[in-house]
């Protein structure tokens, strides 16, 4: 037996072992059991390895790939460096130019609602000291620029042209404390509608002069051009009152411009000013409804003859440009121009409402209003030549009896009646009963020969019932409106040289 | 320590003796290879590196219970990490280990040509033994190798030459 055994020993152990292995697979097969000891003690010999084997290869690959294969890695970065600078100019100069076309759009809009004719110009310059506020113009003489010509920009008055040279121009800033010698800057507190001059003042403010200490101006209060000065056309916005105090005769009140006069890059000359309050941005159609009836169609200015230039005044209010993004559709202030918009129809409507609380209490219409006088066909007549002299506080005086208000004197500011709410025959509002008025102080010695006796207060010939219900709509801006009572369609004819 | 295998054939074919710490080496490793290259290579699957690696300690010991006990207990391991009962490629393998001891007993397998051809028949009957098995005992059906066999038996017998050449390193002639 022994040597059977150790004859076939190797044919026995492999029997053996098949054996083995086959009871083994038997065992598994006929009770359906695995053999759980000997899975985990392969797997627990085998899977550490594999864990080893598995982490040190992911290491070899992120070295490789973090380190190794990173040799370009330099280079790329290098030129992506290159890229990100070469991205950043060119974000830098589209954002630029994006400012710039928001900037023309806002301007093109401005010009396309006013009625002057204007001439477009890229402020190059400006001076060379501290104490002479002037900005030099890309336009001259070869563009029509003249002197005296008013500067303008959507958000307010800028200066007047002061010399021009063939293909460039200098303007005098209104900020500048020589600006408004000689030939003050008529200017008027919107709200009040009392009229005064404004003088550079120097820095960034502007001085509103020749307003008597009992006139009532807060700081707040908006001025604009009242066009007594033959430069800039009526209803301009000029700037904000930021503080009045009353002086030994009159009030001593500054006024920061609207325009800001630092920033500037683009701005209007005023060719040829048409002395009309700017058209508003097209406003809801029933607001409209409401007043244009009552105005009868006004007749042509005589300086808006064919080939004058000059924009005729009902024209651009009776069909105004459809200019896109505009008040009328737009929600919210997209430019500048729209935010001053906002800005002066808040404030606006503030001060009707502290109005309004004030005992509702009305203006009373005079016969001589100025929704009449609007109505009146133009008188004749020019104011050109008149110089600003002192203020004065009448009555609204009838037109001039033509359009062109040219050589009309300019004897001294006067005060008309608010226009708030838009015509002041339609629109009531909440001021109290004017008290008869009252003669400002003999301002400085005027020119003109007409003395503020000659403006008597007169007193109103028509009162507005005080039970007439205010105007839902919010009063529009006086200098935005296109039936703004101020809309006096009398035009400036073409100024050149200094005013006298 | 080391454990000395040593053969004497009555051919008078070299013994070879192995660290057995190299041998559970290289088992384990063919073995997480196994499973571990057909992650990233899926055609690696076809692959049977712990048939290699029986043949080659069976063939370089050349004796027939030390190849059919390796042949058993790498089958035995590959099994534990299969999905399979436990006992298919441990039978396959022992019976492929007994063969190739047997044949190294006899023949020289130094050569490379001879090792070609030995690998290239063994798989077939490794093929074949594994198949026959499945069908006897656990009754299913068999799949006729085809033209697909041949070359995966091919690149297992070029792939044996070349494993053979670099275990060949760490063996001691007796």
């Amino acid at each position: 037996m022994d040597t059977l055994f150790s004859r076939y020993r190797n044919a026995v152990v492999l029997v053996a072992a098949l054996f083995l292995q086959l009871v083994l697979l038997a065992f598994q097969i006929k009770r359906d059991k695995d053999i759980p000891l000997l899975r985990i003690w392969a797997v627990g010999a085998v899977t550490p390895v594999e864990k080893l084997v598995s982490s040190g290869l992911r290491g070899v690959y992120e070295v490789w790939h973090n380190y190794a294969d990173l040799r370009q890695a330099r280079q790329e970065s290098q030129g992506l460096l290159e890229e990100v600078s070469r991205l950043k100019l060119e974000r830098h100069r589209l954002l630029e130019e994006a400012a710039e076309a928001r900037r023309l759009r806002a301007l093109v809009q401005f010009r396309d609602l006013t009625p002057s004719v204007t001439v477009a110009a890229r402020v190059i310059g400006s001076s060379a000291s501290e104490t002479s506020r002037v900005l030099f113009l890309d336009k001259g003489s070869e563009s029509g620029v003249r002197p005296n010509m008013a500067v303008i920009t959507p958000d307010g008055i800028v200066g007047k042209v002061h010399r021009v040279f063939r293909g460039s121009a200098q303007v005098l800033v209104i900020t500048d404390p020589d600006s408004g010698v000689g030939a003050e800057l008529g200017a008027l507190l919107q709200a009040s509608r009392v009229h005064g001059a404004l003088r550079g003042y120097g820095g960034f403010f502007c001085q509103l002069r020749y307003i008597a200490n009992d006139e009532k101006v807060e700081p707040g209060d908006l001025v604009v051009t009242s066009g007594e000065d033959r430069i800039y056309p009526r209803g301009l916005p000029i700037g904000v009152v930021t503080s009045a105090k009353n002086g030994p005769v009159f009030k001593e009140i500054m006024v920061q411009p609207f325009a800001r006069l630092n920033r500037l890059e683009e701005v209007l000359v005023v060719t040829r000013g048409a002395d009309q309050e700017v058209p508003a941005r097209p406003e809801p159609a029933p607001a409209v409804a409401e007043t244009t009836p009552a105005e009868p169609p006004r007749a042509p200015p005589a300086s808006a003859a064919p080939g004058s230039g000059v924009k005729p005044a009902a024209d651009a209010a009776a069909k105004p440009k459809a200019v896109p993004g505009l008040a009328g559709s737009r929600t919210k202030p997209e430019t500048d121009a729209d935010r001053l918009q906002d800005a002066y129809r808040a404030a606006q409507a503030q001060k009707s409402e502290a109005q309004r609380a004030l005992g509702g209490l009305m203006l009373p219409a005079t016969g001589g209003g100025v929704t009449d006088m609007a109505r009146q066909p133009p008188p004749s007549g020019s104011n050109v030549g008149a110089p600003l002299a002192a203020p004065r506080k009448t009555q609204p005086q009838p037109p001039p009896p033509s359009g062109n208000n040219v050589g009309a004197p300019l004897a001294a500011p006067r005060k008309a009646p608010p226009t708030t709410g838009g015509s002041a025959s339609s629109t009531p509002t909440a001021q109290p009963p004017s008290p008869p008025r009252k003669t400002q102080p003999k301002p400085p010695p005027s020119t003109t020969g007409q003395s503020p006796e000659g403006a008597k207060p007169q007193q109103p010939t028509q009162q507005k019932p005080p039970e007439q219900p205010p105007s839902d709509s919010p009063p529009p801006l006086a200098w935005l409106s296109p039936h703004s009572a101020l809309r006096i369609p009398h035009f400036f004819g073409h100024q050149e040289g200094p005013l006298t | 320590m080391k454990v000395s295998v040593r053969m004497r054939s009555n051919l008078r074919v070299e013994v070879h003796r192995f660290n057995p710490l190299l041998a559970i080496f290289a088992s384990l490793f063919a073995i997480l290879i196994q499973g571990y290259l057909p992650m990233w290579f899926p055609t690696t699957a076809a692959l049977d590196l712990p048939l290699l690696v029986t043949v080659y300690f069976a063939l370089s010991r050349r004796s027939q219970i030390t190849g059919l006990l390796i042949g058993a207990v790498i089958g035995l391991a590959q099994d534990s990490l299969s999905h399979g009962p436990i006992g298919m490629f441990g039978m396959t393998k022992t019976i492929v280990g007994y063969a190739a001891s047997s044949l190294g007993a006899r023949i020289d397998t130094e050569h490379p040509g001879v090792r070609l051809l030995a690998v290239f028949g063994f798989y077939y009957m490794h093929l074949a033994v594994f198949l026959g098995l499945q069908r006897v005992l656990l009754e299913k059906a068999i799949l006729m190798p085809g033209p697909r066999s041949l070359a995966v038996a091919m690149v297992h017998a070029i792939l044996a030459v070349v494993l053979f050449q670099f275990l060949d390193r760490f063996r001691k002639d007796y």
